[in-house]
């Protein structure tokens, strides 16, 4: 399925993150998390549309709490509708 | 001819350093500030039409070690890089990166100018001017850290990493993709890791070991490239008490967990726990290792103390590859993308045969036509190479 619009691709991309990554979806869907739109070129000219979902996760040591950002990203190929999902980490 | 010049160190071939001895002395080689004249001088003496460059900063070094542990440790040991490298020392000093850039590229086009003037590559058709292109300098390594010769810094849309890399030094053609291999030996401000890597006697035990965030399935298929020759860990279960030192001193050492730049000295399990998976004090080995954790390469203001991948250094590491930032992984077993493909090229060139800087250098080619998405690029140079050519 392609996406003919950010839109399109927003849709395409929340299906891919409740199938893939279930857990992002959730937090999505509660608040926790922040999205971000974008459409852009790469360097050897490709059209994509990306989805991305950031939640800041805290991590307890011995001696201290950190956060780590949790990023989540859906890429689209505009032309040939080819998704990929990069998880941080 | 011009009167443009290059600093030179000394020069390779020990063969051959009794003749030069004698026909222009020692202090010249090691120290002198080589004219076109010169160099071709020294290219007509041993017929040599390409070099490596050492690219260091020798007074940052001094002050940072003390002129006598310079004199005594440091100096012997670049000399005699240089003479196994076949390569020539190239002493910059600067914090910026483009100034570090020029001079390496300087350095090429001087090569190519000399080169090119005593031989038949001075009538070589344009078609194959790409391809000796790379004849000139055959490689670059790099000795010291972020504040002896500075990474490189390439824009980054991604997340909000500064993108730290040397891939623009080894990149002659400037079309992102490095030309020769490259590596650094990062000092993290200690004497003990730099002599260690410098000398570079390493002597691993047979095997391999992998420690992945549970949620990284991809780890198994990763592993499987070593066959029968160890396992995989997952955290959880499994957390940095489970393991002693010895457990990472084989020759293939793969993690693939979570990493902080502001605390390089844990990595940790999967999300959302977040356990404690590996910790420096267990960094002992004389292996390879590659590690696809978030900073797991980032070296700036840290010290064997504090870093996983410094200690690994100073204990003897052959080669430590890993990310300067946020890296970036696919869901479930796939390797065909994302930071998966780059650990499965690397450690495939590897078990080819290949020695560590070579798989590096051939995974970051193979990788390149692959890299499709902003993210992918940024994997492709946020990967570093730390160690020894």
């Amino acid at each position: 399925m392609s996406a003919k619009n950010i839109k399109d691709a927003e849709k395409i991309a929340l299906k891919e993150l409740s199938e893939k990554a279930p857990k992002v979806f959730q937090a999505l869907k509660a608040g926790k998390a922040t999205k971000t739109l974008r459409e852009y070129k790469t360097k050897k000219g490709v059209d994509l549309y990306e989805v991305k979902v950031v939640e800041m996760r805290k991590v307890k040591t011995k001696e201290k709490e950190l956060e780590i950002p949790n990023i989540t990203i859906v890429t689209i190929n505009k032309k040939t509708g080819e998704k990929k999902i990069a998880v941080s980490g | 001819m011009s009167k443009e010049t290059v600093m030179i160190g000394t020069w390779p071939t020990p063969e051959k350093w009794k003749h030069v001895r004698r026909r222009i002395g020692v202090a010249d080689l090691i120290n002198g500030e080589f004219t076109k004249e010169k160099l071709t001088k020294i290219v007509s003496i041993f017929g040599i039409q390409k070099i490596g460059l050492i690219v260091t900063c020798r007074d940052r070094l001094r002050k940072k070690f003390g002129s006598d542990d310079y004199s005594t440790e440091i100096e012997p040991r670049l000399i005699a890089l240089a003479l196994e490298q076949r390569a020539v020392i190239l002493d910059v000093c600067t914090d910026n990166y483009k100034e570090v850039d020029k001079k390496i590229k300087q350095m090429q086009s001087l090569m190519k100018i000399v080169v090119s003037a005593m031989t038949k590559y001075a009538a070589t058709p344009a078609a194959s001017a790409r391809r000796l292109l790379f004849r000139f300098v055959t490689h670059i390594q790099i000795i010291g850290g972020h504040d002896v010769v500075p990474f490189a810094v390439l824009p980054n849309a991604v997340d909000a990493d500064t993108l730290y890399t040397d891939d623009v030094y080894a990149d002659f053609t400037g079309d992102d993709v490095i030309d020769v291999p490259i590596a650094r030996i990062p000092d993290g401000g200690s004497l003990d890791l730099l002599i260690k890597q410098l000398d570079g006697k390493c002597v691993p035990k047979a095997g391999a070991f992998g420690l992945g965030n549970a949620k990284r399935e991809y780890a198994g298929p990763i592993m499987d490239i070593f066959d029968d020759a160890g396992d995989v860990y997952w955290s959880l279960p499994m957390t940095n008490d489970d393991f002693s030192v010895g457990d990472v001193d084989v020759n293939y050492v793969y993690f693939i967990l979570h990493g902080l730049d502001t605390d390089t000295s844990i990595w940790w399990g999967e999300e959302p726990i977040y356990p404690e998976a590996f910790k420096a004090n267990l960094a002992n080995s004389q292996g390879v290792i590659l590690s696809g954790s978030c900073y797991g390469a980032y070296v700036i203001g840290k010290t064997p103390a504090d870093s996983i991948c410094l200690r690994f250094l100073r204990s003897g590491a052959k080669a430590f590859v890993g990310c300067t930032g946020t890296h970036y992984s696919t869901p479930g077993t796939e390797t065909t993308y994302n930071g998966p493909l780059f650990h499965r090229l690397f450690f495939e060139h590897l078990m080819s045969g290949k020695k560590p800087s070579e798989a590096f250098f051939r995974a970051k080619r193979d990788y390149a036509p692959e890299a499709d998405t902003s993210v992918e690029e940024k994997i492709l140079h946020e990967f570093v190479f730390y160690g020894r050519l």
